[in-house]
């Protein structure tokens, strides 16, 4: 349809700038030349008088001519105008009543095009009342499904309570009895535990017993220890002539199980390289130092401090 | 012999019980020593290495040995009970020494150069803890290698205690030697160890109380050529020699001041022996004392301020002390001894903390050292005819003279440990020591 409807809009186009074309050149044409006038100026004052008459009858008869030839042109205008006035007229009907047929032919499309217009519409209704009316139905038909579901939905949640129900009760009493033996686990284990801690307290009592003894025996045994470690070390310390009251230097020394000083570090310095390095061969002079026979008594063995002090 | 030693105190801290916070690892036993033994040093000397054809110029370990072990606080381990004798760092085996407790080594060598000249190289190992104290080299001529020894002396006493040497300084001395009914007299300045011995004067009447210049070049001396008692000052480098004091009477105990101007010296002039200070530039005489009593032996303190002298102005001869200011004495004299009936020619320590003097104890005239501050009084020598008694510089050791089989003889003593030892001398009779100042 579209394609007709630029054919046609081609073809009035075509037409139209034919007629516009040959107005315009018609119209180019239009103006008439002007007459084309031949004269000679001659001064009057060297005409005579004779000459003069006869120059004015002259001038008169060429005057005339020029009228007539003049009256005859305008008459051929006014001749001519009319004809263009004519056919001019013509035209203007020609184009009205092109105009007139070019509106009919344009409003028989209007009315074509909303004519289609309006049965398109009347379609689209029909289509969208049957589709509503689909929709609807199958609405009404999910909303039966629905409803037939919930009720099975329901029946199986019912069927599955009873189980659960059921299943519980059933657990309920397992675990009863499950209660009522450990229970008597319990109990049977609570008695034995009784009995065993009667048992264990009495042991922790003759353990702890037996630990103060191994405690007091321990520190006793540290303390000679110490003792005899600080008296050998102390045999060995050459104290420097220049040791002044107030000096002290602190050593830690690491040993090996058998009380050989393996390293010597100075914790605290005195000050005095000669008051350090007295002490420090004082402990390396002791060594082996006299270590008891579990030397892991000693707390902090393999490690021991010594501070020495003027 | 050291008086004031402590009562044997220690105590033990069981650190872990006081700390009873703190964690497993600082939970270490603590033994507190408070006291150790007053001995000598262990140090072994091995004789020095030395390649040359004949025997080595020098016995440089021994003069070392015998310097430290003079001075009391070094015991040498004897020269046969070496286990080994390296000559280098590389040769030490530590473990072999300390088997043998010896705390500190010196080991060295000794190369010929040239002609006569020597490269002296020593090292000063820890023993216990493998490590170099000390390291040198010296070059020198044959007569300094004694001199290159007692360097070596020093450097390791200086380690090894903290203080200064004095192996290097110098000791004065009087001898007397009798060559048939002759009695000759003679000054001399020797090395600290008594060795290298060069006599500056000669005289056939009695020389005495010779004293260094601060600047350790002069010695002032009382010389009785003149006939009587006249107070000299003679260069030792050069001999020069000038008379100081000469006045009627005697005059006797020079001492310098501590700056090398004045003189203080004893003299009877006015009758009766006092104390005197002579102003060495502008000859200006002060009368210090002016007792009945005999006042001599003046020895000035360090710093100047005042003179201790002998004064029996007490009945007994004891030691006062008197301070001096720029027109003389400056108030009265105040006793300083007493202890004892006798002490006499005291002088100072070079820190001005103690006296040395001579002390009479049971009889017997003993060197003793007072500490200016409480008093206290050490009885450092074990003799019966102690005499003229002066401080090394570093003041831990003390000279004087002392009789041995009816001669005069030099002996060293150790302030802290009272060891003592006597100086060699080829000459007889030695007497009237005097400790140089500081090289």
């Amino acid at each position: 349809m579209a394609r007709y409807w630029l054919i046609a809009l081609a073809l009035h186009g075509i037409l139209f700038t034919v007629l516009l074309v040959r107005f315009d050149w018609w119209e180019s044409e239009a103006p008439g030349s002007p007459p084309a006038i031949q004269a000679t100026i001659v001064d009057e004052a060297q005409l005579s008088r004779p000459e003069k008459r006869l120059a004015e009858a002259q001038a008169e008869q060429e005057r005339r001519n020029i009228e007539e030839q003049r009256s005859k042109q305008e008459l051929e205008m006014k001749r001519r105008q009319e004809a263009e006035k004519r056919r001019q007229e013509a035209e203007k009907e020609r184009k009205r009543a092109e105009e007139e047929q070019r509106r009919k032919i344009e409003e028989q499309r209007e009315r074509e095009r909303a004519e289609r217009q309006r049965r398109i519409e009347q379609e689209k209704e029909a289509r969208r009342k049957a589709e509503e009316q689909r929709r609807q139905e199958a609405e009404r038909r999910r909303r039966e499904e629905e409803r037939k579901r919930m009720e099975e939905e329901k029946k199986r949640k019912a069927e599955e309570e009873a189980r659960r129900k059921k299943l519980e009760q059933e657990k309920r009493e397992r675990e009863e009895a499950e209660r009522k033996r450990v229970e008597a686990e319990k109990r049977r284990a609570a008695e034995l535990k009784r009995r065993e801690e009667a048992l264990r307290s009495q042991l922790a009592a003759e353990e702890q017993y037996l630990e103060g003894e191994v405690q007091r025996k321990n520190q006793a045994l540290i303390k000679r220890y110490m003792k005899r470690i600080e008296s050998k070390v102390k045999s060995r310390w050459l104290e420097p002539p220049a040791a002044r009251s107030g000096m002290s230097c602190i050593l830690r020394i690491r040993l090996s199980p058998s009380g050989e000083v393996l390293v010597v570090a100075t914790v605290k310095s005195s000050g005095d390289p000669v008051f350090d390095r007295s002490v420090e061969n004082a402990v390396r002079k002791a060594s082996p130092l006299p270590l008891p026979p579990d030397p892991a008594v000693l707390p902090g063995f393999p490690e021991l401090n010594f501070n020495f002090k003027k | 012999m050291k008086s004031n030693s402590l009562p044997s105190l220690f105590r033990i801290v069981l650190l872990p019980w006081l700390l009873c916070t703190a964690t497993a690892a600082q939970a270490v036993l603590t033994i507190e020593i408070t006291q150790g033994v007053r001995g000598a040093l262990p140090i072994a000397i091995v004789p020095f290495g030395w390649d040359g054809q004949s025997k080595a110029p020098e016995a440089l370990a021994r003069i070392i040995g015998a310097d430290l072990a003079r001075s009391g606080y070094f015991s040498p381990l004897p020269e046969a009970d070496l286990p080994s004798r390296p000559h280098d760092a590389d040769g030490v085996r530590f473990a072999d020494w300390r088997m043998l407790r010896v705390e500190n080594l010196v080991i060295g060598k000794l190369e010929l150069l040239g002609p006569d000249s020597y490269q002296i190289k020593f090292h000063l190992f820890d023993v216990y803890r493998g490590k170099s104290l000390a390291g040198y080299s010296f070059r020198t001529n044959r007569r300094g290698l004694r001199r290159v020894a007692h360097q070596i002396s020093d450097i390791v006493y200086e380690k090894l205690t903290g203080r200064k040497g004095v192996f290097s300084s110098s000791i004065a001395y009087v001898t007397a030697t009798r060559k048939g009914d002759e009695i000759s007299y003679a000054l001399s300045v020797a090395d600290a160890d008594g060795h290298n011995e060069q006599v500056i004067l000669e005289a056939s009447q009695p020389l005495m109380s010779p004293a260094w210049s601060p600047d350790g070049k002069r010695l002032a001396y009382v010389s009785f050529e003149s006939g009587r008692s006249a107070i000299y000052i003679q260069n030792v480098e050069t001999a020069q020699r000038t008379r100081i004091v000469d006045f009627k009477g005697i005059n006797s105990a020079p001492a310098w001041s501590p700056d090398g101007r004045k003189l203080a010296f004893t003299s009877s002039k006015a009758g009766n022996a006092d104390i005197y200070v002579l102003d060495l530039e502008s000859r200006k005489l002060v009368r210090i004392t002016s007792s009945r009593a005999i006042d001599t032996e003046a020895a000035w303190s360090p710093d100047g301020s005042s003179l201790v002298f002998t004064s029996d102005r007490g009945g007994s001869p004891q030691i006062y002390q008197i301070a001096i200011g720029p027109d003389g004495a400056e108030g009265k004299a105040r006793r300083l001894t007493y202890e004892g009936s006798y002490n006499a020619r005291a002088s100072f320590s070079a820190d001005g903390s103690r006296l040395v003097m001579v002390h009479r104890s049971e009889g017997r005239f003993q060197i003793a050292v007072m500490e200016l501050k409480g008093g206290q009084f050490t009885i450092i020598s074990d003799t019966r005819l102690g005499e003229s008694p002066s401080f090394a510089p570093n003041g831990d050791m003390v000279l004087y003279a002392t009789e041995a089989g009816n001669k005069g003889v030099l002996e060293a003593a150790s302030v802290e440990s009272g060891t003592h030892q006597r100086l060699d001398f080829a000459r007889g009779d030695v007497r009237e020591p005097a400790w140089s100042p500081m090289p």
